[in-house]
C-alpha cells in the first residue's frame, strides 16, 4: 500500500465510530419506514428483533473500533506522535457514538414501530 | 545556541540570490486596472469574497428593518401582503445562502493558505470560479426583488404552496435556479478547501497541529459535499415538475410534498452547523490569542468538530415533528438532538476553560466572543426545548422558533463573524479597525439583538405565528412587536458603525499590513506578501510564533524551503495529509479569463432557463462549456520543470500522479459529491415507493422493461469499465501507442450504448414522466446517469485531443487518471441504478 493510501486509511479508521452511528442511524430510520410502509403494515412488528440485532452489532463494531483505537495509543513508543493523536481522536469519536447509538434504544422500547401520534 | 549557528540549521542561506525576491514580486504580481477581474490570488479572491458577502448581509438585514417597522404596529399597512411574502423569502435566502455559507468559505479562502503557510490554495482557479460564480447569480437573485419577480414561499419553500400550481411565474423558478446555482459554487468551493487543508499545509505541520480554524474548515467542506447535494436534487425535481409536470409532489400520482421537507431539511440542519463551526473555529483561533495562553482540550475540539459534523445529519426530522410521521421516527430524531448537544457542550466547555486559564484581554474581538457565548449557549438552550416533541408541536411556527434561530445563528455565527473582522482585519489592512467604534458597535449590537429576540419567545409562547405581515390589536402583540422593532434598529446601528469602521478604516495593503498587532501564535501573523510569506516554514507546534520569536524574520529572510520560484510560475509545496511531509511541488496557474467567461456564461445559461429562454440557455450552455475547456486545457503542466530544489538539499518533483497528486485528491471529493447526489434519489425512490407503492408496476406489468435488456445495459456498463482498465495500462506501457484511442472510443462507445438501451427500453414500454412518480424517478434515474455519460463524453473528447496534442503520455496522464476515476464510479452508479429499476419493482410488486 502506497503512503497516500496508508494515509487515507488511517483518516477514515478515525472516523469509523460516527460512520458506524451513521449507519446504524440511517438503516434503522430505513427499515422502520419500509417496514411500516402500507403494504408491509403487518411487518411492523418484524422492526423491534431488526433494531435490537442491528444495535448489537453496531455496539460490537464500536467497541472493536475503541479498542484498536486504544491498542494504536499504546504502541506509542513505536510510532509517531500522530498514531497517538488519531487514537486519541479514534477512541473519544467511538465513545460519543456509542452514546447516540444507545440513545436511540429508549424510545424503540417505549414507543410503538408504526403508530402515529397524528393523524 | 548562536544567531550564526540557528542560521546555518535553517534550508536556506541567507542573503538571497540577487533578483530572487523581484521575481517573486513579478510573478505573483496582482492583475491591474480592469484586468483586476482575472485576478485568481487567494488574498484577492478572498477580499472579494467577504465584501461581497457582507454587502448581502447589509442588503438582507435592510430586508429585516422592512418587515420589523411593517410588525411594530398592529393592522399596519406599510408593506401589502405579497411584498412582505417576497421580503421574507428574501431575507431568508439571503442571509442564508448568499451570507452565511459564502463568508465563512470566503474566510477560508482569503485564510487558510496564510495559516498553513501555503503561497495560494492548490487550485486558485476555482477559488476564483467558485466567487465570480456566487457574485454573478447572488446579484441576479437579488435584483429580482426590484423587477417583482422574488419567490415568495419563504426560504425552505415548501411544496404545494411553491408548485406551478399555486406559485404560477417565474418567481419561484428564480429560487430554484438561483440558489441551485449557486450550491455549484459553494461546493466547488469545499473541494478546494478539503484538498487545500490536506495537501498544502506547511511542511511538519502535523495533523494534530493543524490550526483549529483549518480542521473546522475541513468539516465544514465534508458537510457541504455530503448536505448540498440533497438540496440540488430537490431543486432538480421541484423545477422538473413546475416546467414539465414530473409528479415527484403531487399527492394524486403518487408524489408526496413531504418528500422535498425530507430532502431539504437533510441539507437545511446540517447547514446550520455548516455555518457555525467555521465561526467556533474562528473563536478557537481568537481566544487563544487573547487569553495569551494555548487553547485548552484541542484534541477534544477536534473530537466535538468531527461529531458534530456527523451527528448533525441526523437531526433533519426535527424540523418535521409536527408532519405527522411515525412516532418512532420523531423518536431517533430527538435522541439525535440531544446527542448533538454532548460536542457543542464540549466545545463550550474548553472555550471558558480557555479563558480561566489566563487572563482575557477585553479588546473588541474578545467582547464579540463573550457576546457569542452568551446568545449562542442561550440558542442552544431553547434548541434542546424544540428538540423534546411535545414542546416543539406547541411553538412550532411560532416567533417562539424565530428566536431560536437567530439566537442560534447570529451569536453562532456573526458575532464570532464580527470578532473575526476586528481580530484578522490588521493582517490584511495598512491599519486596524478602530477599537472605540468597535466597542460601541458590540454594545449596540448586544444590546439591540437581545431586545430584538429575546422578546420573540415571548411574542411566540404568547401565540402569534410567523410569517404574517400583521396582526389584529386585539391579540395584544403590539408592544412586544414595537420593543423587538426598537431592538432591531438598535441592532442595525451597531452593523452600520462595523461598516463604518471598515471605509474609514480598512486599508488592503498587500505588503505592509499592520501585522501582529495581538501577539497572536499563529502563522497567518507572518509578514505577508503577495506571494504569501517569503519562504515556506518547517512547523513544530500550534503556536509556531510563540515557540519560535525569530521564525517572521528568518521566514521573511528566505531561510526556510521556497524562498524562489524555482519553476518560473507560481507554485506551492504539497505535503502528505497526516505528516505533512514536502512531496512535489505544485505549479500553479496565474490571472486568467477563462474561468471568469465559465463562471458568467454558466450563470446566464441558468438565468435563460429561470426565465424558459431554452435556446438562449443552450447557447450560453455551449459557451460556459468551451470556457472550462479553454480554462482546463492550460492545467496539467508536465513534469518538465523538476525536479526543483526548495532548501536544506531537499529536491522535489513538480509533478505527481496516482493518490500522490492533488487532484486526484480533488476528483475523489467530486465523486463524494456524485455519490451523495444518487443517494439522495435512492432515498427518494424509496421514500415515494413507501407513500404511494400503488404507483409502482408488479412484475407482470408491460411498464417493465424485459430484464434482457437490463442485463446488456449491465454487460456494456462492465465492458466499459473494462476498456477503460485496459486503456490505462496501455499508456503505463507506451504512452504514444493508437490502440489507447481506440479502446477509449470504444469505452465510449459502450458507455453511451448502455443509457441508450436503458431510455429506449423505458420508453418503448409507453411509460411517460409525467404519469406518476414512478415513472418520473425511473426517467430521473436515466437522467442522473446520463449526466455523468455526457460529462464523461465530453471529458474523453478532452483526453483524446491532449492526446493528440502530444500532452498525455505515460508520466504526464493526470487528466486521464481522473476521467478514469469518474469513469469507473459511473459504471458503478449506473450498475446500482439498473438493479434498482428493474429489480426492485419486480422484488416488490
Amino acid at each position: 500500500m502506497s503512503r497516500s493510501h496508508k494515509s487515507i486509511v488511517a483518516l477514515l479508521v478515525a472516523i469509523a465510530g460516527p460512520s458506524v452511528w451513521f449507519a446504524h442511524f440511517g438503516l434503522s430510520y430505513a427499515a422502520q419506514s419500509l417496514l411500516c410502509a402500507s403494504t408491509y403494515q403487518q411487518a411492523g412488528g418484524a422492526f423491534l428483533p431488526l433494531f435490537v440485532l442491528g444495535t448489537l452489532v453496531a455496539c460490537a463494531a464500536l467497541v472493536a473500533i475503541t479498542a484498536m483505537g486504544l491498542r494504536q495509543g499504546g504502541s506509542l513508543l513505536r510510532t509517531s506522535d500522530q498514531t497517538h493523536f488519531l487514537a486519541d481522536l479514534t477512541v473519544s469519536l467511538a465513545v460519543l457514538s456509542a452514546f447516540g447509538v444507545t440513545a436511540s434504544l429508549i424510545s424503540t422500547f417505549l414507543l410503538p414501530p408504526c403508530s402515529r401520534f397524528l393523524g | 545556541m548562536t544567531e550564526r549557528n540557528k542560521e546555518a540549521q535553517l534550508p536556506n542561506p541567507t542573503p538571497r540570490p540577487p533578483g530572487e525576491l523581484e521575481q517573486l514580486r513579478r510573478i505573483w504580481a496582482p492583475p491591474s486596472g480592469w484586468r483586476f477581474l482575472t485576478a485568481v490570488n487567494n488574498t484577492q479572491i478572498g477580499i472579494y469574497y467577504v465584501g461581497t458577502a457582507l454587502t448581502f448581509f447589509v442588503f438582507a438585514g435592510v430586508l429585516a428593518l422592512l418587515m420589523r417597522t411593517q410588525l411594530a404596529v398592529p393592522d399596519n399597512d406599510f408593506l401589502s401582503q405579497e411584498l412582505y411574502n417576497q421580503i421574507f423569502t428574501m431575507h431568508g435566502t439571503i442571509m442564508m445562502f448568499l451570507f452565511a455559507v459564502p463568508v465563512v468559505e470566503a474566510a477560508g479562502v482569503l485564510l487558510l493558505p496564510q495559516m498553513l503557510a501555503a503561497r495560494d490554495l492548490p487550485f486558485p482557479r476555482l477559488s476564483a470560479f467558485a466567487f465570480w460564480a456566487y457574485f454573478v447569480g447572488g446579484s441576479v437573485f437579488l435584483l429580482s426583488l426590484f423587477f417583482g419577480l422574488a419567490p415568495s414561499g419563504g426560504w425552505f419553500m415548501y411544496p404545494p404552496l411553491t408548485s406551478s400550481e399555486y406559485s404560477p411565474g417565474h418567481n419561484a423558478d428564480f429560487w430554484l435556479l438561483g440558489i441551485g446555482f449557486i450550491e455549484i459554487s459553494a461546493i466547488a468551493g469545499a473541494i478546494e478547501i478539503v484538498v487545500g487543508v490536506l495537501r498544502t499545509k506547511a511542511p511538519g505541520m502535523k495533523l494534530s497541529e493543524l490550526p483549529i480554524f483549518a480542521w473546522t474548515m475541513l468539516v465544514f467542506a465534508g458537510m457541504i459535499i455530503f448536505a448540498f447535494p440533497a438540496i440540488i436534487l430537490a431543486t432538480m425535481l421541484l423545477e422538473l415538475e413546475r416546467a414539465f409536470g414530473w409528479p415527484f409532489f403531487i399527492a394524486d400520482k403518487g408524489g408526496d410534498p413531504l418528500l422535498w421537507q425530507h430532502l431539504f431539511w437533510f441539507f437545511g440542519h446540517p447547514e446550520v452547523y455548516i455555518i457555525f463551526l467555521p465561526a467556533a473555529g474562528m473563536v478557537s483561533m481568537i481566544l487563544p490569542t487573547m487569553v495569551g495562553r494555548p487553547l485548552v482540550a484541542y484534541n477534544m475540539i477536534v473530537v466535538a468538530l468531527i461529531a458534530t459534523g456527523f451527528f448533525s445529519f441526523g437531526l433533519w426530522v426535527h424540523h418535521m415533528f409536527t408532519t405527522g410521521l411515525p412516532a418512532l421516527s420523531l423518536g431517533f430524531f430527538a435522541a439525535a438532538s440531544m446527542a448533538v448537544s454532548l460536542p457543542s457542550g464540549i466545545q463550550v466547555f474548553a472555550w471558558i476553560a480557555t479563558i480561566a486559564s489566563g487572563r482575557l484581554k477585553l479588546a473588541t474581538p474578545s467582547l464579540f466572543i463573550l457576546g457569542f457565548l452568551f446568545i449562542f449557549t442561550l440558542g442552544g438552550l431553547t434548541g434542546v426545548m424544540v428538540a423534546m416533541v411535545p414542546f416543539d408541536w406547541q411553538v412550532h411556527d411560532t416567533y417562539f422558533v424565530v428566536a431560536h434561530f437567530h439566537y442560534v445563528l447570529v451569536g453562532g455565527m456573526v458575532f464570532p463573524l464580527f470578532a473575526a473582522l476586528y481580530y484578522w482585519a490588521p493582517a490584511f489592512s495598512s491599519r486596524p479597525l478602530s477599537e472605540r467604534l468597535g466597542r460601541w458597535a458590540f454594545a449596540l449590537m448586544f444590546i439591540g439583538f437581545n431586545v430584538a429576540f429575546f422578546t420573540m419567545h415571548l411574542t411566540g409562547l404568547w401565540g402569534m405565528p410567523r410569517r404574517v405581515y400583521t396582526y389584529p390589536a386585539e391579540l395584544g402583540w403590539g408592544p412586544l412587536n414595537l420593543i423587538s422593532t426598537i431592538g432591531g434598529v438598535v441592532l442595525a446601528t451597531g452593523v452600520a458603525l462595523v461598516l463604518f469602521d471598515l471605509l474609514k478604516n480598512f486599508r488592503i495593503n498587500y505588503s505592509k499590513s499592520a501585522g501582529n498587532i495581538w501577539n497572536a501564535g499563529t502563522l497567518e501573523w507572518l509578514p505577508n506578501h503577495v506571494f504569501a510569506t517569503r519562504s515556506i516554514p518547517i512547523v513544530h507546534g500550534r503556536e509556531p510564533l510563540w515557540d519560535d520569536r525569530d521564525l517572521p524574520a528568518d521566514v521573511d529572510a528566505g531561510r526556510y524551503y521556497l524562498p524562489g520560484a524555482p519553476t518560473g510560475a507560481r507554485e506551492t509545496i504539497v505535503t502528505s495529509p497526516i505528516e505533512s511531509k514536502p512531496q512535489y511541488v505544485v505549479q500553479m496557474p496565474g490571472p486568467g479569463w477563462y474561468h471568469v467567461f465559465a463562471a458568467v456564461f454558466t450563470a446566464l445559461c441558468f438565468l435563460s432557463l429561470t426565465i424558459k429562454l431554452v435556446a438562449v440557455a443552450v447557447i450560453f450552455g455551449v459557451l460556459a462549456l468551451a470556457s472550462v475547456i479553454l480554462w482546463l486545457w492550460e492545467t496539467d503542466p508536465g513534469p518538465g520543470k523538476g525536479p526543483v530544489d526548495i532548501g536544506g538539499g531537499v529536491k522535489l518533483p513538480v509533478y505527481a500522479t496516482g493518490s500522490m497528486s492533488h487532484s486526484w485528491w480533488a476528483m475523489v471529493v467530486l465523486l463524494l459529491v456524485a455519490s451523495a447526489l444518487y443517494l439522495s434519489y435512492l432515498f427518494s425512490y424509496l421514500y415515494l415507493w413507501t407513500v404511494a407503492p400503488e404507483v409502482w408496476p408488479d412484475q407482470s406489468s408491460k411498464a417493465l422493461p424485459p430484464l434482457s435488456l437490463a442485463l446488456f445495459s449491465a454487460t456494456l456498463l462492465v465492458a466499459s469499465s473494462t476498456l477503460i482498465w485496459l486503456a490505462s495500462r496501455e499508456l503505463r506501457i507506451d504512452g504514444r501507442s493508437l490502440l489507447f484511442p481506440v479502446i477509449v472510443g470504444l469505452a465510449l462507445v459502450c458507455l453511451i450504448g448502455s443509457i441508450t438501451i436503458e431510455v429506449l427500453g423505458q420508453l418503448h414500454t409507453g411509460l411517460r414522466p409525467d404519469e406518476s412518480s414512478y415513472a418520473a424517478l425511473t426517467y430521473l434515474g436515466a437522467g442522473l446517469q446520463g449526466e455523468l455519460v455526457i460529462a464523461l463524453t465530453l471529458m474523453a473528447l478532452f483526453v483524446l485531443g491532449r492526446f493528440f496534442a502530444g500532452l498525455l503520455n505515460a508520466i504526464r496522464r493526470v487528466t486521464f487518471d481522473n476521467t478514469a476515476l469518474l469513469w469507473h464510479y459511473t459504471v458503478g452508479q449506473g450498475l446500482i441504478g439498473l438493479m434498482l429499476i428493474h429489480g426492485f419493482p419486480r422484488m416488490v410488486g
